[in-house]
């Protein structure tokens, strides 16, 4: 079940820790109490910690990975989807991936004999048994470099299929998670964004995605979910204006003020359709596409 | 609710606005506000989200209002902007 390790095609480790390896407690001040650094799924009347569950349930249902051996969460954060699978959807292992040094440090003291996490990218993983269903929130969004062709996106994209495909069992689902461009190019995105926030990272187009995923996985089903990624980014800001006095004395002032400006131009982003939310079904073929063989004369 | 020892300042009408906006524009640009055209959209003017978001808050401050980061999405000219922020001095959040 082992994989030959590929040189990572999207973002570097120091680009993923420039934004995640902040502090977490930091990001205890403005996200939900599981810390869930990615879009909330809304209903009437939600807080953000029930839209945040909402979401991670959803994926859970998505992927259908309730009471299954082994799921794989590629990006797993703060280890809250890996909580919910072992604690409520009687997953007897979840393992989970991330580049980020403190937040792989945070699920290991938590001390779960169920979970595993694993300070690797997608590209490095090397499992010794299938899984049953994957997971993947947040994390796409980070597997192709700026300045990358269409071309060498949907090859970096097709790697990843192709290795969820080789570790997932017969019939399993892949759940996905994405920011993608919407009603936009790139060259619409500022420097800001590209420089300050996510370095080194492009984010996906759909019709790069499905090209990517063809004849290995069928797309079940799709939903744009941008205004719930606005709901959420106004969601942090209020928590994170609330919490101001105490954020700056953990990371100073010009730290805060460019997320401040990270999670305005977010908003601005998903409100405008330029920015879209991607949430996949995807579900593997067994029997991958193969050229029909025609019989001569 | 104003206490008796605040003082009272009335709001920027919508051609103060205007003009806030042009030389704002202007200087960004580092062009002559003659050359900025209240009708011609921001994003013309090479406006990114993250310069609209900018522009946003220093209005904002300006303005004494807390404003929203997308104003500029649906109120796209200087002209529109700033009509509808002159009309308008309520909290926009």
């Amino acid at each position: 079940m082992s994989s030959v390790t590929i040189q990572n095609p999207g973002a570097s480790l120091e680009a993923i820790q420039h934004h995640y390896d902040v502090s977490n407690e930091f990001y205890k001040l403005w996200l939900d109490r599981a810390c869930t650094y990615s879009s909330a799924l809304w209903e009437e009347g939600d807080t953000l910690d029930t839209a945040q569950l909402r979401k991670i349930d959803f994926h859970i249902e998505n992927s259908r990975a309730k009471g299954v051996d082994r799921v794989l969460d590629i990006g797993c954060g703060w280890g809250s989807t890996l909580d919910r699978l072992v604690d409520k959807y009687d997953v007897r292992q979840a393992i989970g991936l991330s580049l980020s040094e403190t937040q792989t440090q945070w699920i290991r003291d938590r001390k779960n004999p169920q979970i595993q996490v694993h300070l690797e990218s997608w590209s490095e993983h090397s499992p010794t048994e299938p899984y049953d269903a994957i997971i993947s929130i947040g994390a796409f969004e980070h597997f192709a470099k700026l300045h990358q062709t269409s071309q060498q996106k949907i090859a970096g994209y097709r790697e990843f299929f192709q290795r969820c495909h080789q570790w997932l069992n017969p019939g399993s689902y892949l759940s996905l998670q994405t920011i993608a461009y919407g009603n936009s190019k790139p060259e619409d995105f500022s420097e800001f964004m590209a420089n300050e926030i996510f370095p080194d990272t492009d984010l996906p187009r759909l019709s790069e995605i499905v090209e990517a995923c063809e004849h290995l996985f069928e797309i079940v089903t799709l939903r744009n979910d941008r205004a719930c990624y606005e709901r959420t980014c106004r969601a942090w800001l209020a928590n994170l204006k609330q919490n101001r006095e105490a954020a700056v004395r953990l990371v100073g002032e010009e730290t805060v003020a460019r997320y401040e400006k990270y999670l305005q131009v977010s908003i601005v982003g998903f409100y405008s359709g330029k920015l879209v939310l991607l949430r996949m079904a995807l579900r593997r073929l067994d029997r991958p596409y193969r050229p029909l063989k025609r019989r001569q004369g | 609710m104003k206490t008796e020892t605040s003082q009272t300042k009335t709001a920027p009408s919508a051609a103060e606005i205007q003009t806030w906006l042009v030389d704002y524009l202007a200087e960004a640009l580092e062009i002559d506000a003659k050359e900025i055209d209240p009708e011609v959209p921001f994003q013309d003017y090479g406006l990114d989200s993250s310069a609209a978001v900018t522009l946003t808050g220093d209005l904002g401050e300006w303005l004494d209002r807390e404003l929203d980061p997308t104003l500029l999405v649906d109120y796209i000219t200087i002209k529109q902007l700033s009509e509808y922020l002159g009309s308008t001095e309520e909290m926009v959040l």
